[in-house]
């Protein structure tokens, strides 16, 4: 990540910019799973990586259609456990007063290797709590990937009858992973509200993420080992990545 | 003084390799005024350069279509948001003349948030021969005048002054992309990502929002408008295009709140082209009507349409 007073050059953000506005050429059409993962990257790079309230509001909306159009891609072909990942990821980014960059870097790291991922989300552990009524696509997102796991090859059908399912027993078997985050957490913060909100850099009116400044990063980068003095989300950053490591190595 | 002539030849190369302009001379739009004699520029330094055609001479008959400086002034200045600490460029997004009426030329300028209406106007004149002060301006002690004598017009150099006469302020919480001025020529649109508000060129304190697409649930936003303008005869009708590739045209005698519109023009997708960049070279970057106001043109990321007012699903030409 960037650090203080480091400045973007202009040159690679125009490249990385022109790369994603060039259109195919010749009129290909780009389905390939590189190129797709290749454009989700650059994507979500440029909405939740450094400085996202440089973008505007247009371009913002832009670029998240494309994700929501690979999203839907995924849910299509029946990777629907990395879809799902996504969506979830994307709501829980939106929710947070400050972007946890280590869950960012994590999930960015989990969407590439699909293998660990299913490892991941198939080990079992007990919930700390059981989830209340479902509303939002959080727990939509939630249930998708009950509905996913337990079968062990995906299917895109059970995943579309399942946001009109109650949420089951199934839950009790869910992820840790995804029930450590508690709805507070995932608060969508309404535009109007935003000069409410705390931290040093309030929320800009976008829809997306609240600005990050390079100062937060480093701050929650280097919040890790602090003890005191730490707000609400950094100790669940700490927690959270704990956990996941945990699972990760199998300890 | 070899190391004069050494010095001289490094500046001088130096000049000519090094191109003095900075960021802040990027110019950001552009736009002549209705007779084509004027041409107005503004950059991203939020000043605004306006250029005169030379005048026709039988000598030098080649010479017209040249612009020279005519005036340049500073229209726009960097401002802090504090309330969301964000700053707020000074950059001049558009600029729209108005019709002339007299013998000063108004144009209204505007950056992301705030809207300027300039007068700008030519001097030659200066009056000269006061009776309570001298020509330098300081005042005359009373008690030494001892007779009266009535002022006259000289002529001076040409002086063109530029002053702000409106500033339409906190109306948007988007930026700005457009602003449009009526055939009725006593109001104006100026556009954000999401709304669209109409103005009185008079009033600056209040604004009447006209579009509204800002969903209730942010999350849900898909859609931006990218751009306005009225009909150039119709004082009731303008359009609007977003950033799906889609023009709307809205009546204003309908509603107060014209979020529903009357013809809506779109190019269905291609389905042999499309990509994942389909959508985002859709999005219209301008919308202008034709004169007669029976067409309209759109220019999206690789292509130019002219549209057929009468018809929505398709447009009449694409140029690529």
């Amino acid at each position: 990540m960037l650090g203080n007073g480091v400045k973007r050059k202009l040159d690679d953000d125009e490249d990385v910019l022109e790369e994603e506005r060039r259109p195919p050429s010749g009129g290909v059409v780009f389905q390939t799973s590189s190129t797709r993962q290749t454009l989700l990257n650059m994507s979500l790079m440029k909405l939740y990586g450094p400085r996202p309230a440089d973008l505007r509001l247009q371009r913002r909306v832009l670029i998240n259609n494309v994700i929501q159009r690979i999203h839907r891609d995924f849910r299509q072909e029946g990777g629907g456990r990395r879809g799902a990942l996504l969506l979830l990821f994307i709501d829980c980014e939106r929710g947070r007063e400050l972007p946890s960059a280590s869950i960012f870097l994590l999930l960015f790291f989990l969407l590439q290797h699909p293998l660990l991922l299913d490892h991941l989300l198939l080990s079992p552990r007990t919930p700390p709590s059981p989830s209340p009524s479902p509303k939002d696509s959080f727990s939509s997102a939630l249930e998708e990937i009950e509905e996913l796991c337990p079968s062990s090859s995906s299917s895109s059908s059970s995943s579309s009858s399942s946001s009109s399912e109650s949420p089951s027993p199934p839950l009790a078997q869910s992820h840790s992973f995804l029930t450590d985050f508690t709805l507070d957490d995932v608060l969508f913060t309404d535009i109007d509200t935003s000069m409410y909100d705390l931290g040093p850099s309030g929320a800009p009116p976008s829809k997306m993420a609240p600005m990050v400044t390079a100062d937060d990063l480093v701050r929650s980068m280097s919040g890790f080992g602090a003890t005191g003095g730490q707000n609400q989300p950094f100790k669940m950053d700490l927690a959270e990545l704990d956990h996941i490591m945990e699972v990760l190595v199998g300890s | 003084m070899e190391e004069e002539s050494d010095t001289r030849k490094i500046n001088n190369s130096f000049l000519r390799e090094h191109n003095y302009a900075t960021e802040a001379d990027i110019i950001s739009t552009v736009e002549f005024n209705s007779s084509g004699e004027l041409l107005a520029t503004g950059d991203k330094g939020g000043r605004v350069v306006v250029f005169q055609r030379e005048q026709e001479s039988k000598s030098q008959p080649q010479r017209r279509g040249e612009y020279n400086v005519y005036s340049t002034f500073q229209s726009h200045e960097p401002e802090f948001d504090y309330l969301k600490s964000l700053e707020i460029e000074e950059k001049i997004n558009k600029i729209k003349w108005l019709p002339q009426q007299n013998a000063a030329y108004f144009l209204l300028s505007t950056n992301d948030k705030t809207v300027k209406l300039w007068k700008i106007s030519e001097r030659d004149k200066r009056p000269e021969g006061y009776n309570l002060k001298d020509d330098d301006g300081r005042i005359r002690d009373p008690s030494t005048i001892t007779s009266l004598r009535v002022p006259v017009l000289q002529p001076m150099d040409l002086m063109v002054e530029a002053t702000a006469r409106r500033v339409f302020s906190n109306a948007h919480m988007y930026h700005i992309n457009s602003i449009s001025v009526n055939s009725d020529y006593q109001t104006y649109i100026s556009t954000d990502d999401l709304r669209v508000n109409l103005w009185n060129l008079e009033i600056t304190d209040r604004s009447f929002n006209i579009v509204d697409i800002k969903p209730a649930n942010m999350e849900e936003l898909t859609e931006v408008i990218t751009s306005a303008e009225f009909h150039p005869q119709q004082c009731h009708t303008f359009a609007y295009s977003s950033s799906k590739g889609s023009i709307r045209l809205c009546d204003m005698r309908e509603a107060a709140l014209c979020d529903k519109h009357c013809k809506y023009f779109e190019e269905p997708e291609d389905p042999s082209t499309r990509s994942f960049f389909s959508e985002i070279i859709s999005s219209i970057s301008d919308v202008k009507f034709s004169h007669n106001g029976r067409y309209l043109m759109t220019r999206d990321y690789l292509t130019v349409k002219v549209w057929d007012l009468q018809m929505e699903n398709k447009p009449l030409e694409t140029y690529q």
